[in-house]
């Protein structure tokens, strides 16, 4: 982008009160080229721009723009950002702001770096509050006082044989148990109350991401419609059946295009037409799984919008891609049932690979459906899943095992999930050791794209190392070794491994929030 | 000689109740009100039980479960763990450490005195 040059040029002639035609001729042009290179029509630089720096008695660099040209591009990245939305600025506006007044820019620069850090910080201390400390403190203490009470109003009924005195002192601690009871809950409700005013609604991935945690990741109801779609719960239907019962129940057709013209999911639904677009660049069993889905979408609707209404999403946008989270889910439970699935997992102790192949599934498929063996009765471990692309940012995540998962910003730089783009294809496995000392068993796959510009995504399921033992990826790893654990973090910003080699951002030390409890037993920090 | 029992919890007013339960139910009682504590209690007293909370100063209940295993082997105190309710990962955890029993809080004493009962009679 040119620098304003020539308004400067003009505006410094101003203050010097010198004709244009004066200044023409000092520098040794004439007044309409001048004319010109004021209104920015001709570029200059070299010897002439020097000459006229000079005329005016200004630094040529100054004059040249070089950190203007900065300016007006840091301004533009400003003017960009969400907080500036509905306010219409551009680049223009950009340079006029900075030929106008450079000090005005620098301010808002100052500002905007401000605003930043400021975002940082808060989106830190949401996931600390989200997820850490303070609820966690503030529930354990609740549980306690709950306990307590709940006990003691049992001594009370059940031993009539008390003495007076141990009646009253009974008596007197359940009274003053009651007493921290209320003023902890009164506490927590305040909290609660006044994060939901503060905290921004989250983004529609956010919401979706809360109502599959919130019911660990497991539908019963739409299980048992998977197990009742095709006959025998245990026989996945192939390709063709899907396509078969699609054309001769819903009068949908198959059509395999151009991946241009289904661009970016790879698939379009034309509900008029009856035809089920997908691109011709899809694998067979990308192409199967995504046939179940349209099924599960069909014939499932009611089901599916059910679940989907008694989730509350706050906006359409969210509620239409919950449903299709929930009929991917449909898909998954229809081509890995769940008994047989559950079984295979536990005979090749969760070897990804062999699963896909068994069941002709993608490995991310494969990991999805591992993370959702939750029926009661027949449960698999607790499972965490996270989905990256190259550039680290997350598309999809899920913590069963009780991996923290970044809510905000990367994972750690160490996390084998990002090692895994250096071999794309091959699995990577990791024994991860946390700050709090719990170490986990991490697995990640890189896929590369098959079409030009498709995306770059790794896949990383995890769990506890104490159920290394049901994992195929763990034969030969000496566990007992503390050599073999990598020290990680979750996120750079909140990570005490402060000599780390990887570090991509520096530690933010926030105080650490503690519920007002009035009680001076401290417990030890977990 | 009446069986032993040792009560490893933090909370005085919850160590007060658990030790009365226990003494009714006619055992003799100890306290420990953190986790280096109980661990040596149990080394220098070797109760028949041990009543251990998750949460217990300096070392937690898990690492306290751990340690007895170690230093008394198949001789080991009974432990029954008190645990949060709706924490899975951590009956999953006491589970795999081996501990006889868990009581989630919170809990109703007969239940309690029943499942310590129980296990001491067998």
């Amino acid at each position: 982008m040119r620098a304003p040059i020539g308004q400067r040029i003009r505006k410094r002639r101003h203050e010097l009160r010198q004709s244009q035609a004066a200044l023409a001729q000092a520098v040794g042009i004439s007044a309409s080229y001048l004319n010109l290179i004021e209104h920015n029509k001709r570029s200059i630089g070299g010897a002439l721009l020097h000459r006229i720096a000079e005329a005016l008695a200004l630094d040529g660099r100054a004059l040249a723009g070089t950190e203007e040209a900065r300016l007006i591009a840091e301004l533009g990245e400003v003017f960009a950002d969400t907080a500036m939305i509905g306010l219409d600025l551009g680049q223009d506006d950009a340079r006029d702001v900075v030929a106008t007044s450079p000090v005005a820019a620098r301010a808002i620069l100052a500002l905007y770096r401000a605003l930043q850090a400021a975002r940082v910080r808060s989106d830190m201390i949401g996931e600390r509050l989200g997820e850490e400390s303070f609820l966690a403190e503030a529930s354990n203490q609740m549980l306690a006082l709950i306990t307590t009470v709940r006990s003691y109003a049992e001594i009370l009924e059940d031993y009539g044989d008390l003495t007076e005195g141990e009646r009253n002192r009974f008596i007197g601690t359940l009274v003053g148990e009651s007493e921290r009871l209320a003023t902890s809950a009164g506490d927590m409700f305040e909290f609660l109350g006044g994060r939901g005013r503060r905290r921004p609604r989250p983004s529609p991935r956010e919401e979706i991401e809360d109502f599959i945690s919130d019911r660990a990741n497991h539908f019963p109801g739409i299980e048992a419609a998977a197990e009742a779609t095709f006959a025998g719960p245990d026989a996945p239907p192939s390709l063709e059946a899907l396509a078969a019962r699609l054309a001769d129940r819903h009068g949908i057709v198959l059509h395999r295009v151009a991946a241009a013209d289904v661009r970016p999911r790879g698939e379009r639904y034309e509900p008029a037409e009856r035809t089920f677009l997908v691109s011709d660049g899809l694998a067979r069993r990308s192409i199967r799984f995504r046939l179940a889905r349209l099924l599960g979408r069909i014939e499932q609707a009611e089901l599916l919008e059910a679940i989907s209404a008694g989730g509350g999403m706050s906006s359409p946008e969210a509620a239409g891609r919950l449903r299709r989270a929930l009929a991917s889910y449909f898909a998954a439970a229809l081509l890995m049932p769940y008994g047989a699935f559950a079984r295979a997992t536990r005979d090749t102790r969760h070897d990804i690979a062999r699963l896909g192949a068994q069941f002709d599934c993608s490995f991310e498929q494969v990991c999805h459906r591992i993370a959702t063996l939750r029926r009661p009765g027949d449960e698999g471990i607790p499972i965490h899943f996270l989905r990256t692309d190259i550039a680290g940012n997350i598309s999809k995540r899920f913590s069963g095992s009780g991996l923290r998962l970044p809510r905000y910003g990367n994972a750690c730089p160490r996390w084998v999930i990002h090692e895994a783009f250096t071999a794309p294809g091959r699995i990577a496995t990791q024994v991860a050791a946390l700050p709090d000392g719990e170490r986990y068993l991490f697995i990640a796959r890189a896929e590369v794209p098959v079409e030009r510009f498709g995306q770059c995504h790794a896949v990383m399921v995890g769990a506890s190392l104490r159920e290394a033992a049901r994992f195929a990826y763990a034969d030969g790893l000496d566990l007992g070794a503390p050599a073999i654990a990598t020290p990680v973090g979750i996120t750079c910003r909140q990570c005490p491994h402060d000599a780390c080699a990887s570090r991509a951002a520096e530690r933010i030390d926030l105080p650490g929030p503690r519920p007002a409890t009035g009680d001076d037993r401290t417990r030890a920090a977990r | 000689m009446a069986q032993s029992i040792l009560v490893a919890e933090d909370e005085r007013n919850l160590v007060e109740a658990l030790s009365f339960l226990m003494q009714r139910a006619g055992y003799d009682v100890h306290v420990a009100r953190d986790g280096p504590t109980t661990v040596e209690m149990a080394r220098r007293l070797a109760p028949d039980l041990v009543l251990l909370d998750i949460m217990l100063p300096g070392l937690d209940g898990f690492a306290v479960a751990e340690a007895i295993n170690r230093e008394h082997g198949p001789r080991r105190p009974r432990i029954v763990m008190l645990t949060a309710k709706g924490h899975e990962k951590d009956r999953r955890k006491a589970e795999l450490l081996g501990v006889d029993d868990y009581v989630t809080k919170p809990f109703s004493n007969r239940d309690v005195v029943e499942r310590v009962r129980s296990l001491l009679a067998g």
